[in-house]
């Protein structure tokens, strides 16, 4: 069962009550939330998800008014783990950006049977290309492009490599978190696209999210081969160029980007090595989406061997 | 054998140091990756650095700067460069010290 069988009033009754099983690839969710936004988030964004009550689920979430003055003056909300609030509740507005970060923050927290890294993948003839990035490096951007381009979207934010198969990625495909100037960018760059509600004022500032393909969707549960990595850097203006990164660099700033590196030790260490010793390492410069999109298509060609 | 070159130098094996290199390309220099097992720490080293701390790291106990240095001296593919445990300790030692990779014992 997907959540396309699934109709809003539904979904609002399911957070309401018992709450809402949602199935995001590696991890189960019970949401439960008497926000309007976050139903209507979930029913604009997840409806092609599946969902079906399972006595267990990895995390349960809830997305909650705090009460008091604050139900009715600037209302706020919070996200709740387990019953716990780990954050400043935050505005009401914000109710489903608040959800997809609290989202992250569980994965990145608690997922452990992973080695977890701040970056996004995207794959295509079965090689992934995983792109660790500092915020605000045009990552966000440059993935919503290439997946609006026919690349399927393993994840924008967290890449997840197994301990127990670590020469693959894992997706934890979710809507891709949009910021700022890249809105108006990607509504123009794909305009077949579905985007939720711009919400300005956020931490990240302005924000909407982006639906990822279908096709990305539908092969949730199908793990990619890792083969590159490429450390993205939007700069206005620049040329589109891409140079070498030696692999001890690449390393460097993978571990530096990772929310476990230094739990799992060892373990850790033999993982990130793996990764950077099978795939070719790139420094990317762009500002020219079109010409981004032409170089990476040449690039997993070449890798993967294809004409 | 000066007083200097005499001052002991370990690692702690429970806590190892993990070296990690690959081939350098593009007339790239070589870099060596060291993580410490004990504090989670990650730093890019030289080939030269990554020899010393081989070189502690293999030795059981402590061994001291005389010792690593005509060690490290046998490494060199350079038998005739001229250096002594005093540039060994400022360039190497003392800096991994600082970066607690490793310990310098009590005499």
């Amino acid at each position: 069962m997907t959540m396309s069988d699934t109709s809003i009033s539904e979904i609002t009754q399911k957070l309401n009550n018992d709450g809402l099983c949602l199935h995001t690839g590696p991890f189960s969710i019970r949401v439960r939330s008497e926000i309007p936004e976050v139903a209507e988030g979930i029913h604009r964004f997840y409806s092609s998800y599946p969902t079906h009550d399972t006595d267990f689920c990895d995390f349960h979430i809830g997305i909650h008014s705090p009460g008091g003055l604050r139900r009715w003056f600037r209302p706020q909300v919070n996200f709740e783990l387990d019953g716990l609030i780990p954050f400043k509740p935050m505005p009401k507005e914000q109710a489903f950006a608040t959800f997809e970060w609290g989202y992250n923050y569980c994965i990145s927290s608690y997922a452990h049977q992973y080695l977890i890294i701040h970056a996004a993948v995207v794959e295509k003839y079965g090689q992934a290309v995983i792109m660790p990035a500092q915020p605000g490096s045009g990552k966000s951007t440059l993935t919503a492009a290439l997946v609006s381009r026919g690349w399927r979207l393993l994840s924008d934010e967290l890449t997840l490599i197994p301990i127990e198969a670590r020469d693959s990625v894992i997706p934890i495909t979710r809507p891709i978190n949009i910021k700022n100037a890249s809105i108006e960018v990607m509504k123009n760059f794909a305009p077949q696209a579905h985007f939720g509600p711009v919400v300005a004022d956020t931490a990240k500032g302005t924000v909407t999210h982006m639906k990822p393909t279908s096709e990305s969707i539908a092969r949730i549960n199908d793990p990619a081969q890792q083969r590159l990595i490429v450390f993205p850097r939007y700069q206005r203006g620049s040329q589109t160029r891409l140079s070498q990164r030696s692999k001890a660099r690449a390393f460097m700033e993978m571990a530096q980007q990772s929310f476990n590196f230094n739990i799992l030790g060892k373990t850790g260490f033999d993982i990130l090595y793996n990764t950077v010793d099978q795939c070719a390492c790139y420094d990317f410069g762009y500002s020219q989406l079109e010409e981004a999109m032409e170089l990476f298509e040449a690039l997993i060609e070449q890798q993967a061997g294809t004409p | 054998m000066n007083k200097v070159g005499q001052t002991a130098w370990h690692i702690n094996p429970d806590h190892p140091i993990l070296l990690a290199d690959w081939a350098p390309s593009n007339g790239e220099a070589s870099e060596v990756i060291a993580y410490h097992s004990a504090t989670g720490d990650t730093h890019l080293i030289t080939p030269e650095g990554a020899q010393i701390l081989d070189i502690i790291q293999n030795h059981s106990g402590t061994i001291s700067a005389d010792e690593i240095t005509e060690k490290f001296r046998t490494l060199l593919a350079d038998p005739e460069a001229e250096f002594d445990s005093s540039d060994i300790i400022e360039a190497f030692l003392v800096p991994f010290r600082n970066l607690e990779l490793i310990e310098e014992s009590a005499q």
